[in-house]
């Protein structure tokens, strides 16, 4: 089941004296929620999202997850990243099954990871060389070692950015289908409004230098979403919109 | 197209016409190896008749090609081999397994710790230069054994190759690999030996197998000193009772051995290498 996320006065920046990447960041993600984070490329959105994930430790502020502060990786959330680096030594099952293994399991593991890859469709390539794989096929390897471990939370940093747009379509689609049955936690980082209007229940819009929500919009219509569809079209012109205006207040 | 494929192949003589196709290809591949090993005979045969020729050294006439694998007929018939060789590769397998026990953890370090890197780059280059046989009075002096002192300077020539194979296999791999897999909960011992090893075992072997020719080249000369056993000692026995042929077999079977031992290496390398062959 999914977990709710809670940051407050998050701000980071890399270097002792430089400019802040972020700057008092707050928010909240309610168990079962799925909340897209968009904003351009460079205004922290990913630093916010690795912050979350325990892989960053921010200059100022605290995460927690279930309550609970976030001081470092760990079995409960996951974050999936842009490329699917997945380990060409392993196979599939065994890529999906690493979480397992450093989770300390021993019984049922192989088990696991072939349910799990069942679970993304790939129930077929379990002992494929990941190489052969497509782009597409990977990063569901790569979701399912993601989901192996059965995280309440799951962070997804543009995982769907390197692939082409009907792998991307179909791969979103799979996301909302195994997440929402799976009731977890979604945080979704990415530039893509489209991938925002079909996905999230919620939108963060975020602006830069130094990164700060500027705008929310709540998105309610039931999943899954068509992508044609003119309530889609709409809320895809709302969030564009909105992002405008939060950049012309920036400007003002 | 298919139709003249099929016709190709299952026409009539095509049986025949697939071997023979199949045998050129082979000669042709096989024709360059083995021009170079016969060049390098007849080379040798050539010195054998110069050396015969003059009344200088007619004396080692048991150098040439005949008596030398006449010589080396008897070594390998008469069961000599082992005797000989053993004590040899037992020395080079301790001293490589002291060379990879040290020389890949501070492989790992260099590799992974940039300050690590840079304090240890000069002192590492400076004594990588030093000849390993320059620490052989030293050896004799630290260890008991002539055979400790000897698997010594074995581990000092070997442990420089692995050291940095290992290093360079480290920088090299993906730092996403190694996010993933702390993102997945991985602890830096677990990270090690399901992700960093196993991404640099190429790396390492190859440092492995330039160790071993190191290694083989250092023990002949340290083998002369001290012990009484081993391949070295042997080609100083012969020289000692003038038995030339016997010298220039074991000259050959040290050759031979060393090959054969650097092929089992680029056999592992192979069994270990992930990447795909395509």
């Amino acid at each position: 089941m999914g977990a709710s996320i809670a940051f407050e006065g998050v701000s980071h920046r890399f270097e002792r004296r430089g400019i802040p990447v972020l700057a008092e960041v707050g928010g909240q993600v309610a168990p079962g929620e799925t909340v897209a984070l968009i904003g351009r490329s460079g205004c922290g959105k990913s630093t916010l999202l690795h912050i979350l994930a325990g892989l960053i430790r921010p200059s100022a502020g605290v995460v927690r997850i279930d309550g609970r502060p976030v001081t470092g990786p760990s079995s409960k959330w996951n974050l999936m990243f842009q490329q699917p680096s997945l380990y060409p030594w392993m196979t599939a099952a065994e890529n999906a099954a690493l979480g397992l293994t450093f989770a300390g399991a021993r019984r049922g593991k192989a088990e696991t990871a072939r349910r799990t890859l069942g679970l993304v469709g790939l129930e077929d390539e379990a002992d494929a060389n990941v190489q052969t794989l497509s782009g597409g096929q990977q990063q569901r390897v790569a979701l399912a070692r993601s989901l192996a471990t059965e995280p309440d939370v799951l962070l997804l940093d543009e995982p769907f950015s390197s692939l082409d747009a009907f792998t991307r379509a179909a791969l979103q689609d799979e996301v909302v289908r195994v997440t929402g049955r799976l009731g977890l936690t979604v945080l979704l980082v990415t530039h893509d409004i489209e991938e925002a209007a079909v996905m999230a229940d919620r939108v963060l819009v975020m602006g830069d230098r130094p990164g700060r929500i500027r705008a929310e919009l709540p998105i309610s219509l039931p999943r899954p979403r068509d992508r044609g569809s003119p309530a889609v079209l709409a809320v895809r012109n709302t969030i564009m919109r909105q992002f405008e205006t939060s950049l012309c207040l920036r400007a003002a | 197209m298919t139709a003249d494929v099929e016709a190709i192949a299952t026409g009539p003589g095509a049986l025949e016409r697939f071997l023979a196709r199949a045998a050129k290809s082979a000669a042709r591949r096989a024709w360059l190896p083995l021009a170079g090993i016969l060049t390098l005979l007849g080379l040798w045969w050539l010195g054998g008749v110069l050396i015969a020729a003059n009344p200088d050294t007619t004396s080692f006439a048991g150098f040439a090609p005949v008596p030398a694998l006449a010589a080396l007929t008897d070594i390998l018939l008469g069961g000599g081999l082992w005797d000989m060789a053993g004590p040899s590769l037992s020395r080079i397998g301790f001293g490589l397994a002291w060379a990879a026990a040290v020389g890949i953890p501070i492989g790992v370090a260099v590799g992974r710790y940039a300050a690590f890197r840079r304090a240890s780059h000069t002192p590492f280059q400076f004594l990588r230069m030093i000849s390993p046989l320059a620490w052989m009075p030293i050896a004799v002096l630290a260890f008991a054994t002539w055979d400790a002192a000897i698997v010594f300077l074995i581990a000092a020539a070997a442990i420089w190759p692995i050291i940095f194979a290992t290093a360079n296999g480290l920088r090299r791999i993906d730092p996403q690999w190694l996010k993933v897999a702390r993102n997945l909960g991985g602890h830096e011992i677990q990270v090690l030996r399901h992700v960093v090893f196993p991404a640099i075992a190429q790396d390492m072997l190859t440092g492995i197998r330039l160790a071993l020719g190191v290694a083989w080249i250092v023990l002949v000369p340290a083998e002369y000193l001290g012990v009484t056993s081993g391949l070295g000692y042997s080609i100083n026995d012969a020289r000692d009772t003038l038995e030339y042929d016997r010298l220039a077999a074991i000259v050959v079977l040290i050759g031979a051995i060393g090959f054969l031992l650097d092929g089992l290496c680029v056999l592992a390398i192979k069994r270990v290498n992930w990447r795909r062959a395509d």
